[in-house]
């Protein structure tokens, strides 16, 4: 038998005064273990998880949530271990959402986290839990008018982010500016448009990447990738199947990228309330040049786990739907990782802005053929130049540069399901045919 | 003769009317008044005070306690070629003239082929806010909107006290004429009859963007200060008065909300059937395409009038309560209120 | 269906497709398509694509120096639609 022991406010800070209880993570009859989280504070500077140090039976909480208290104040009475129980109350609890990332997400996507249902360990909520609630939850609400004007300007109502209605004005300022994505989340996907000053969407892009900078220490570590052997082996692919069925090259290195964030899990994920969080899948934020300016940075989620015909897929879908201002929710998801490829009409390297809270983003310059050393003779080969331009807070040169390596080592293996084996008959069409040109 | 009221002038609704029951009286032969204490006393909310020492007991009729009684008489003299103005003392009285007005006065030009007219005009004091309790301070005006055969204006600004009685006399069937008591009192400019307009065409009381405040006769001031309240919280509401209960004139209200939007209607009356249900229905037939909001409605609580001021405050429509349905239109939502 | 053979209309309507924000009448024949259209390669392959979809014309990637400007794109179409 133990004597029952006050649970106190903790202080968060050495400014802390006092702190709102927002969000009681446990209840009376639940048994705590030394460093889980039982309830969320907010604080003048953030919300933050209060953990607690003993292990313990909770007996009553002291203070409701929405409660300010004074740093020191009693907010739960603990009685002492009680030996090994069932399962705690607040395992077995629906939604019990640990990770602020994902209660961040969860808020954000307007999920009724008491309506989640968690497949982790002891009904802890996953990111998958949180999308599949996404996606089988009802469709949102238009007005009216909303629904025609809606109908009649070809806008698809899904691509708005939020929560609320949709009025026929978020549907008019969608086909007046011509794009769907008008307030995202600190690690949803940025979009920047060069319209108006006055624009809402570019004040908050503008905001957002002054907040980058500001509080970012950038770093930038580069290198050329041979990519030689990849497009050969593309050309001989895409060669043997229909335009629908080929492959460009700008694929092959997202899928690498991808590939190798897994492996590089210090460069996937967010910087959040001085920590680490890293992300549980590969979510790439894909940055697309739309004509005539502006840029958007469709998501395409768990990159990590997409063959290089998926990847191809995706990509066209989020590159068509990004230029033709169609964007899906999915399109709008957070992404842990991201990812700008100039393309072959851009220049040499390219050194970005990472999206805080994300701690990187990968660029990509033009493929270029270039004068190498190669087995020690000269030669020319077809090379991109990459940049990781990582958070130093986060992660350092060495994480970079064998973040870097892994993309170079992912990119052949990436089209190892192709079949891109040189036949013969290849290698003939190469040398004449009706057509005879550069191969490239 | 009347004097002509060519220039603008200051006047309170009372004021007001009394100005167009002398000048009706003066300028037609076959015009009286006639009702409960409207002669000697001068009227029980002192309108025709002074008129009966002016224009005498042959203008200026007093009637025994029986609105059945006199309603009728005011019906028999139409039929007969007078052009009568029955006085009701309150709107709620008027339920015991509902025969005479409902079968008869709303029924003649139908049921004799058009042979028939009843060129009546009924005046009622209607509403509540004054203390005189469930007997006296109900709106029955929805329910007139709903007979076909007469019709129901409601004054809501002094220049309609001051033009909508020529006009109902003009007219050769029966009208309505309901009366907001707390409207009496109330100032207004009133310029030239022209300026009125057709009683039957609702009026855009202030212009407005983002929403339509749509009301009409005793709760129109209070619709006003509530758009000036929601402007400085940065809504423009539009103030729609529709003046004219029957016929309701679809089109102002309709055009209002296409621009805005967003309607929240306002009526004294209670909800459960009342003229906000009807104004409700017509612009969801008519504007269903045009709304980002739920049609919100401000009306009485669905109780008899109360007695103690704080309990009638409660009950009747109110700036706080118009401000927050509009409020709620402006984030699509609706305030719906159950008793 | 009849197949439409006249390579201005091919061309324009798979720019039109894959691109429909671009001003054609603004583009220099003799210049570089793709810069005078801001076309990527994915660009490129979906309009590729669309031509082969509208013609049954397959272009192969050796081909794609024939599509450098608007007038050798119309040259290259002429000779095999």
């Amino acid at each position: 038998m133990v004597s029952a022991t006050d649970f106190a406010m903790p202080s968060l800070g050495a400014d802390m005064d006092d702190g709102v209880i927002v969000e009681w993570l446990i209840e009376p009859g639940d048994r705590v273990s030394r460093g889980q989280v039982v309830a969320v504070v907010e604080t003048d500077k953030s919300e933050i998880e209060v953990e607690i140090f003993q292990d313990a039976r909770v007996e009553e909480l002291l203070v409701p949530a929405g409660v300010r208290v004074a740093v020191g104040t009693p907010i739960a009475r603990l009685g002492g271990v009680v030996g090994a129980e069932s399962t705690t109350a607040a395992s077995q609890r629906q939604g019990s959402i640990t990770s602020p990332v994902l209660r961040r997400l969860a808020d954000r996507l307007d999920v009724d986290q008491a309506m989640l249902v968690g497949s982790g360990a002891g009904g802890r909520v996953r990111r998958d839990d949180l999308m599949a609630a996404v996606a089988t939850r009802p469709q949102r609400r238009l007005t009216p008018r909303a629904r025609r004007l809606a109908a009649e300007g070809g806008v698809d109502p899904s691509s708005l982010p939020g929560d609320s209605v949709i009025t026929g004005a978020d549907i008019e300022d969608v086909s007046a500016r011509g794009v769907e994505v008008r307030d995202r989340g600190s690690h949803g996907p940025a979009v920047s448009d060069p319209v108006a000053e006055t624009d809402p969407m570019r004040a908050r892009i503008a905001s957002l990447m002054e907040r980058s900078w500001a509080e970012i220490p950038h770093f930038h570590i580069s290198d050329r990738i041979d990519l030689t052997e990849m497009l050969d082996r593309l050309e001989v692919h895409n060669s043997r199947v229909g335009p629908a069925g080929r492959v460009l090259p700008a694929a092959v290195l997202l899928c690498a990228v991808a590939r190798a964030a897994r492996r590089v899990p210090a460069v996937n994920g967010w910087w959040i309330d001085g920590a680490f969080e890293a992300a549980a899948a590969v979510d790439l934020a894909v940055v697309v040049a739309r004509r005539g300016g502006g840029i958007i940075a469709p998501t395409i989620g768990s990159a990590d786990e997409l063959g290089i015909v998926e990847m191809m897929e995706q990509l066209n879908g989020v590159v068509g739907r990004a230029r033709a201002q169609r964007l899906r929710t999915t399109d709008t998801a957070p992404a842990s990782l991201t990812v700008t490829n100039l393309g072959d009409l851009g220049a040499e390297t390219v050194h970005g802005v990472i999206l805080a809270p994300q701690v990187a983003l990968v660029g990509f310059g033009a493929i270029r053929e270039h004068v190498v050393a190669v087995d020690g003779l000269i030669g020319v080969r077809p090379m991109v130049s990459a940049t990781i331009t990582g958070d130093h807070r986060s992660f350092d040169g060495l994480v970079a540069a064998r973040f870097l390596g892994q993309i170079a080592a992912e990119i052949v293996p990436v089209i190892a399901g192709l079949d891109t084996a040189r036949s013969v008959s290849d290698r003939i069409d190469d040398l004449g045919g009706d057509l005879v040109e550069e191969r490239r | 003769m009347a004097e002509p009221a060519a220039m603008e002038t200051e006047m309170t609704c009372r004021e007001a009317m009394r100005a167009a029951l002398r000048e009706s009286i003066i300028d037609d032969d076959r015009v009286v008044l006639m009702g409960e204490d409207v002669g000697a006393y001068g009227g029980c909310f002192a309108v025709s005070s002074g008129l009966f020492d002016e224009l005498g007991s042959e203008r200026i009729i007093d009637t025994p306690l029986s609105e059945l009684g006199f309603v009728g008489a005011g019906i028999g003299a139409a039929l007969g070629g007078m052009r009568p103005i029955v006085e009701i003392m309150t709107g709620n009285f008027s339920l015991l003239a509902l025969d005479q007005i409902v079968n008869t006065a709303a029924t003649l030009r139908h049921m004799s082929g058009g042979q028939l007219g009843v060129p009546i005009v009924i005046r009622l004091a209607t509403g509540g806010g004054r203390q005189l309790a469930a007997q006296h301070s109900h709106s029955f005006d929805g329910w007139f909107g709903h007979i076909p055969g007469i019709k129901v204006w409601s004054p809501g600004v002094a220049e309609d006290f001051r033009w909508m009685l020529s006009a109902a006399l003009a007219d050769p069937d029966p009208v309505l004429i309901f009366e907001h008591v707390g409207l009496y009192g109330r100032s207004g400019p009133v310029g030239a009859r022209s300026d009125a307009g057709d009683p039957e065409r609702a009026v855009i009381r202030r212009p407005g963007r983002d929403l339509s405040l749509i009301t009409f006769g005793g709760t129109l001031p209070m619709v006003l200060d509530a758009a000036t309240e929601l402007f400085g919280d940065g809504v423009d509401a539009e103030v729609v008065d529709l003046r004219c209960l029957r016929p309701l004139d679809t089109s102002t209200m309709v055009e209002s909300v296409r621009r805005t939007h967003r309607a929240v209607i306002i009526d004294e009356g209670w909800r459960s059937g009342g003229i906000s249900a009807e104004v409700s229905a017509r612009l969801a037939e008519h504007c269903f395409y045009d709304l980002d909001a739920p049609i919100g409605r401000v009306c009485s609580r669905e109780v008899p009038m109360p007695y103690p001021a704080h309990l009638e405050a409660a009950a009747l429509p109110s700036v706080e309560r118009i401000v927050e349905a509009a409020r709620a239109a402006m984030d699509a939502t609706v305030v719906v209120e159950t008793w | 269906m009849a197949v439409e053979r006249d390579p201005h209309r091919v061309l324009t309507q798979a720019i039109g497709r894959v691109a429909p924000d671009v001003d054609l009448d603004a583009i220099d024949a003799d210049r570089n398509l793709r810069e005078e259209a801001e076309l990527d390669s994915m660009d490129l392959l979906n309009i590729v694509t669309a031509i082969h979809e509208a013609t049954g014309l397959e272009i192969p990637e050796r081909d794609y120096p024939h599509l450098s400007t608007w007038s050798s794109f119309i040259d290259y179409l002429s000779a095999r639609l």
